[in-house]
């Protein structure tokens, strides 16, 4: 009967592990910099795709909404005078007509204000647009780095041509023994 | 004489959130001490009449008793919420504070700003009731230490009252368990957790990338959970793309029933996360018989124990990447992980730790 197979303690399969990735790393299976590349990536992802946080805008966007009703009420007739506040009411019973067309007129000017506001708040969150410059120059760079790949692939296959030649040239030069 | 009531708080309550799991599991043992309602500033609708709305809390004395300074709200802290704060400071019950941690608010800043001070204000809060607080109870000794670090004393450690064997008994989505049985080739890594900046999923896809490019081809990732932060989640579904890693699939939020064939699909369970409270899906994992790997982090060496591979911080994607490989390949060390992982559930069974918190409140004069 096959005797168990021993498992070592949990610390040292760690200690284990640890001299595996060592050893790894000095034959070259995991290459240089393997880790610090992974890392730098993400923070790169991380650093050019940040989604911004609009919720201070839209924090303001309904603070200013609730501002933005207009009523004639809200004019307050007090006065420190004597006979001051009958005055005043007097005086906006006679203009409350022209007084009700002005809050009119803001209250629709602060409605459109509001849907554009709204609008603007939408499109920085979702923009629909294209960076036309961004998308040339990524283009430019993928077409150089194709050139530069096929150079590479071009090289290897001339290499191992030369190679062929050499070890066909030495295998016809050496003598028999 | 009125018995005395124990109401529990909750600033929310969801299905599946392990703050709200507790809080049922312990219902049963606070209505033994007395009467026992959860309450809630914002629940799921699912859990309407289960859980009521914090501002009922008070109204529901039994007939003729208002609430009495002799009655207790054990308040479930996780997170800030002003709401439910200045609710508390009016209240007369004597308060038990549960604490389950505030995640960092640093690792939130870079993708929300706003969210991460309100976890710095959840941390106020918590340092501020602790004049009110006759009771702390933290559900790891991790917690109890970081919440000694606000000014707290005399806090005990009370296990989280967790039942993952209730996971394990569920019937597995169909539809998901037909779909990992038919399109799932190959060892499944499964995390289970929020993608946040702090459990580190990013550093997982970077291990997974190492594990399928140098030591397992055929090796899958499941990264099952909710992107709470849209920037860091999206930030790690770039990732998955760039690095070209069709083996990991990024799912977002699922059901109990999905996650439960999840689990029963997976051949061992990971985490890279950096900073946790308890951690939940450590026994979850050990219910399914899967073998974990997880960093020394947070509260994972005192919930984790001697039943997974606790690799160090300093560790990074090379090292959980072999710690991957050896966990799917190494059947003897599988075998250990999962025996130990039965011990550990048994430590955790949630009668015992409802009984340890039972006890706990029993103590209050």
């Amino acid at each position: 009967m096959d005797e168990p197979e021993a498992v070592p303690d949990l610390d040292d399969v760690v200690a284990r592990l640890q001299a595996r990735v060592e050893e790894r790393r000095r034959s070259g299976a995991y290459p240089p910099g393997l880790e610090e590349g992974l890392e730098d990536h993400f923070r790169r992802i991380v650093a050019h795709r940040a989604t911004p946080d609009f919720t201070g805008l839209r924090a303001r966007i309904a603070a200013l909404d609730t501002r933005a009703r207009f009523d004639a009420s809200a004019i307050h007739a007090q006065s420190q005078r004597p006979g001051g506040e009958v005055l005043h009411k007097a005086v906006s019973r006679l203009i409350g007509r022209q007084t009700q067309g002005v809050l009119d007129q803001v209250q629709r000017y602060a409605d459109g204000m509001r849907d554009v506001l709204g609008g603007v708040a939408d499109s920085l969150e979702n923009p629909l647009h294209v960076h036309a410059d961004l998308v040339e120059q990524l283009d430019a760079v993928l077409e150089r780095l194709a050139a530069a790949e096929r150079r590479a692939l071009a090289a290897e296959v001339e290499l191992a041509a030369l190679v062929a030649r050499v070890e066909q040239l030495e295998a016809s030069s050496t003598p028999a023994r | 004489m009125t018995p005395r009531r124990f109401s529990q708080v909750l600033v929310s309550a969801s299905p599946g959130d392990a703050v709200t799991n507790e809080a049922f599991a312990l219902r049963p043992a606070l209505r033994a001490l007395g009467g026992s309602d959860i309450y809630a500033r914002y629940y799921d609708p699912s859990l309407a009449g289960d859980v009521l709305p914090l501002e009922e809390c008070g109204r529901r004395a039994p007939a003729g008793a208002a609430a009495a300074a002799d009655d207790v709200l054990v308040v479930h802290g996780s997170i800030g919420e002003a709401a439910v704060a200045s609710f508390l400071a009016g209240r007369p019950e004597r308060l038990v504070l549960r604490y389950h941690n505030i995640s960092p608010a640093a690792s939130f800043r870079p993708y929300d700003a706003g969210f991460a001070a309100l976890l710095d204000q959840g941390r106020a809060e918590i340092a501020d009731l602790r004049p009110r607080v006759a009771l702390t109870l933290a559900d790891s000794a991790f917690n109890a230490a970081d919440l000694e670090a606000m000014g707290y004393q005399d806090v005990r450690v009370s296990p989280l009252v967790v039942d993952p064997a209730g996971l394990r008994g569920l019937e597995p989505d169909p539809a998901t368990a037909h779909h990992l049985a038919t399109e799932v080739e190959g060892p499944v890594l499964l995390y289970v957790g929020q993608l946040l900046p702090h459990k580190r999923p990013d550093l997982l896809v970077q291990a997974f990338h190492v594990l399928v490019t140098y030591l397992d081809p055929d090796a899958r990732l499941v990264l099952v959970g909710p992107a709470r932060l849209p920037a860091y989640g999206n930030a790690v579904q770039h990732l998955v793309h760039e690095l070209s890693l069709p083996g990991a699939w990024v799912t977002g939020p699922v059901s109990p029933e999905a996650l439960a064939a999840f689990y029963r699909r997976a051949d061992a369970f990971v985490t890279a996360s950096e900073h946790e409270g308890f951690c939940v899906p450590l026994l979850e994992a050990m219910a399914f018989d899967l073998p974990v790997v997880a960093r020394a982090a947070g509260a994972v060496p005192e919930t984790a124990g001697d039943a997974a591979v606790l690799l160090p911080l300093d560790g990074g994607p090379e090292l959980l990447a072999e710690a991957m490989y050896a966990v799917l390949h190494d059947d003897a060390l599988r075998a250990r992980l999962v025996e130990r992982g039965a011990e550990r559930l048994a430590h955790f069974a949630p009668e015992r730790s409802a009984a340890t918190f039972a006890g706990h409140l029993a103590d209050l004069a």
